[in-house]
């Protein structure tokens, strides 16, 4: 297992190009293109929070960022977010679904 | 008015590559010891490698015999590459007669009849034939 990211305040991240995020009748599929590893052959079914995130990363941003975002939709305290958002970036980093943009 | 939060949750569900995979073939058709001619052929019915009385009898050549065709026939679909499955014989006794282990095949057409053509086991008889099929 990698290392902990150091996630300071500065860092951007974005969803690598290769996965296709669809919406079928209500549930949301993510397909990585030509993805390897885990995900090689592989679908990706995420929940509603998930795409949200999925959705923002889109964009390259910070955690903070996301967080903001998350805290303006959701009802829940503001570490809770923050620490669904680092995990979401920590594990994504992991398996190659984000990376850190300069 | 705020959505309840969920923890996000991602569901990864692999899909495992089925390796199951038959090939086509190129098959020559000829009878063993020089496309010699024989009388019958056998199914190696019980899969012993050995003609003996459980096998059962498929074709008959008659009183002129048969030997192979000699062609070369595309588009034979196996999971395997053709080994012995059967005999060609000079009689219908086991215990008395010859016999030369062959690959058979069927082919079948529109109007129903059926074809059997035999191969000489060997690797010079047979080459795989992918854009055949």
């Amino acid at each position: 297992m990698p290392p902990p990211e150091d996630m300071s305040e500065n860092r951007r991240y974005r969803i690598r190009p290769g996965f296709i995020l669809r919406e079928i009748v209500g549930e949301y599929a993510i397909i990585p293109v030509d993805a390897e590893g885990v995900l090689a052959n592989a679908m990706l079914s995420p929940n509603e929070t998930a795409v949200f995130l999925w959705r923002a990363f889109e964009t390259a941003r910070t955690v903070e960022d996301v967080t903001t975002l998350l805290e303006e939709e959701y009802e829940a305290p503001p570490e809770v977010l923050r620490q669904a958002v680092e995990q979401f970036v920590q594990e994504s980093l992991g398996v190659r679904i984000l990376e850190e943009v300069e | 008015m705020k959505k309840t939060w969920e923890a996000p949750r991602v569901l990864v569900q692999k899909f495992i590559a089925n390796e199951y995979v038959a090939a086509c073939y190129k098959i020559k058709c000829t009878t063993p010891n020089g496309n010699s001619s024989y009388r019958y052929l056998y199914d190696d019915t019980n899969n012993n490698g050995v003609w003996d009385a459980d096998d059962r009898r498929i074709y008959s050549g008659g009183l002129g015999g048969f030997s192979g065709c000699g062609n070369w026939h595309s588009g034979v679909i196996r999971d395997d590459p053709p080994s012995a499955n059967g005999f060609v014989t000079s009689g219908t006794n086991p215990n008395r007669h010859r016999s030369s282990a062959v690959f058979w095949w069927q082919e079948s057409f529109h109007d129903g009849s059926v074809d059997y053509h035999v191969m000489t086991p060997g690797d010079e008889n047979y080459e795989t034939n992918p854009n055949a099929s």
